[in-house]
């Protein structure tokens, strides 16, 4: 299928990049593992959560950085994107290359990355300092939540990838921290207009808490239920879907001034 | 092959094309001639799906080239003048872009690399430019497509390679395939392209064959300026006068050369509407 090759290409062609990637990810997990050993001599308190913040770190901070990059060569730099808009492949397989990448392939590669480090780091480290071995786990329940929350968050920056022409990472967290508080500004001028009875000035009386809230009635349960369905399916859904017209738009560097 | 009709295009506020109509059939090496900033590299661009006409129709090969579908691009090879290299061996970018042209040769690879001397297990980003635009060349012929773009494409290239491109590029023709070559070293293209195209002021002011030229045209040179006839053109060369008349005239040409000829298009295109320009 030509979506393989797409995507091997990809991978080929970025192969230096996301080698240098790992190699770091690697030297910070073997410089902190190492830190918190020798550290461990003198306290005796084994940080066991380590590789989960460290792993979260990379997968968020690390994801966001890498997927914004996504497309900043291929679509907007004056003389790579020939290559790209020529390649003998439909649009939506180009996205589908980069998609994989961001949401599969990255994610995929780094627990990886993490759970060999920490096999190949921990024996080692308990027999040089005695540390208790703390192994890095994939296979915990806030790892797929945190999954599903990765994708969410990065589908929009996949899409700021395409949409902002440079500088893509801090275009999209300022758009979308200006379309963020938007909302809030309209959802709280709609809660003062819908439940006005519980209001005093801009203020929320104690017994909205006791209905709504402590209580968990059912406007509450269904208000997280659609904003569940809004911020883990028709978010990213949005994002790729705008991301798709918006890679057909885009044509030669060169002509857009 | 290739139908624009009543295309417009614009950088910003800034027309390039109004109305500009072409036809380019198959099994031919179009040169594609024109001043800086007339257009060319923009025309192919448009013809290749890489920009959007704004007002009437492109066809290229059956296919709306802005569409990009992969089964148009699996027909078209595009060496642009400039161009990026991802860091890899040319052997590897033949594995990782061969496979998405159907009737991609490799042995025709292997000719082509060796007829233009390159070797292709070097980094593509330690080849010299020329070296490039030769590895580049040869990966577009080889890939067998029935549209091959080659955008300035001697530029760059030492003596012994322009001839040799020349050669290439004519063996690797054939009834089913169009080349378009864009260019302003007419000199390097001498034999090799035909029809020849020129933009001027937003239109194609002649589209014809070196056949038609020489049946319509002939040139002449002498010491002092012309006294015979009427001449469409007249060129001081520094040595003499090189005039350029209507064949109906009865002057005896002495051969056309394309930078002569580009030369006086563009100095009166009104004279020359009968050689498939448009007014």
């Amino acid at each position: 299928m030509r979506i393989f090759s797409v995507l091997v290409r990809d991978l080929e062609e970025d192969r230096k990049g996301l080698t240098t990637y790992s190699i770091t990810v690697v030297a910070i997990i073997t410089a902190l593992a190492l830190i918190q050993a020798i550290a461990f001599r003198f306290t005796a308190q084994p940080d066991e959560s380590m590789y989960e913040g460290l792993y979260f770190g990379f997968l968020f901070l690390g994801g966001m950085i890498f997927t914004s990059l996504s497309f900043s060569d291929d679509l907007y730099n004056r003389i790579r994107n020939h290559q790209f808009l020529m390649l003998p492949a439909s649009p939506l397989e180009k996205l589908l290359s980069r998609a994989l990448i961001s949401a599969i392939i990255y994610p995929v590669a780094l627990t990886l990355l993490f759970t060999l480090a920490s096999l190949a780091l921990e024996p080692l480290l308990y027999l040089l300092f005695r540390e208790p071995m703390n192994l890095f786990n994939p296979f915990q329940k806030n790892h797929l939540t945190g999954y599903f929350n990765y994708i969410s968050v990065t589908s929009v920056f996949f899409l700021g990838s395409i949409y902002f022409r440079k500088v893509h990472f801090f275009k999209t967290i300022l758009a979308s921290l200006v379309i963020l508080f938007t909302l809030s500004m309209i959802s709280t001028l709609l809660i003062r207009l819908f439940f006005f009875d519980y209001f005093s000035g801009w203020e929320l009386s104690h017994e909205f808490q006791y209905s709504f809230v402590a209580r968990g009635s059912w406007p509450l349960s269904t208000y997280r239920a659609i904003g569940n369905i809004i911020y883990f399916i028709l978010l990213p859904l949005f994002s790729y879907t705008v991301a798709y017209f918006r890679i057909q738009e885009v044509q030669a560097t060169d002509a857009l001034q | 092959m290739i139908h624009i009709h009543s295309l417009a295009f614009q950088y910003g506020h800034e027309g390039l094309f109004k109305d500009l109509s072409l036809t380019l059939t198959k099994g031919n090496i179009y040169g594609l001639l024109g001043l800086n900033g007339a257009g060319k590299t923009t025309l192919l661009k448009l013809v290749s799906g890489q920009l959007f006409a704004e007002g009437g129709q492109i066809d290229s090969m059956g296919h709306d080239p802005a569409r990009r579908d992969a089964e148009f691009l699996q027909k078209v090879s595009y060496v642009p003048e400039e161009f990026a290299v991802p860091p890899i061996q040319g052997s590897r970018y033949i594995d990782l872009y061969a496979r998405f042209y159907p009737h991609f040769s490799i042995d025709l690879m292997k000719r082509y690399c060796e007829e233009l001397q390159i070797d292709s297990s070097q980094m593509l980003t330690k080849m010299s430019y020329g070296q490039k635009k030769k590895f580049f060349l040869a990966f577009a012929l080889a890939s067998n497509t029935e549209l091959v773009i080659l955008d300035e494409p001697t530029n760059g290239l030492d003596i012994p390679s322009k001839s040799q491109f020349r050669r290439t590029v004519s063996s690797a023709m054939s009834d089913e395939r169009t080349v378009i070559i864009s260019t302003h070293q007419v000199r390097d293209m001498e034999h090799l392209i035909d029809p020849l195209v020129i933009i001027h002021n937003q239109k194609i002011v002649m589209n014809a064959t070196l056949e038609d030229i020489d049946q319509n045209l002939c040139a002449r040179f002498t010491s002092t300026p012309p006294v015979e006839g009427d001449p469409l053109y007249t060129e001081n060369t520094g040595l003499g006068y090189r005039s350029l008349y209507r064949s109906d005239e009865g002057i005896e040409s002495e051969g056309i050369d394309i930078e002569f000829l580009f030369n006086a298009v563009i100095s009166r295109p009104e004279a020359f509407i009968t050689l498939g320009g448009t007014q």
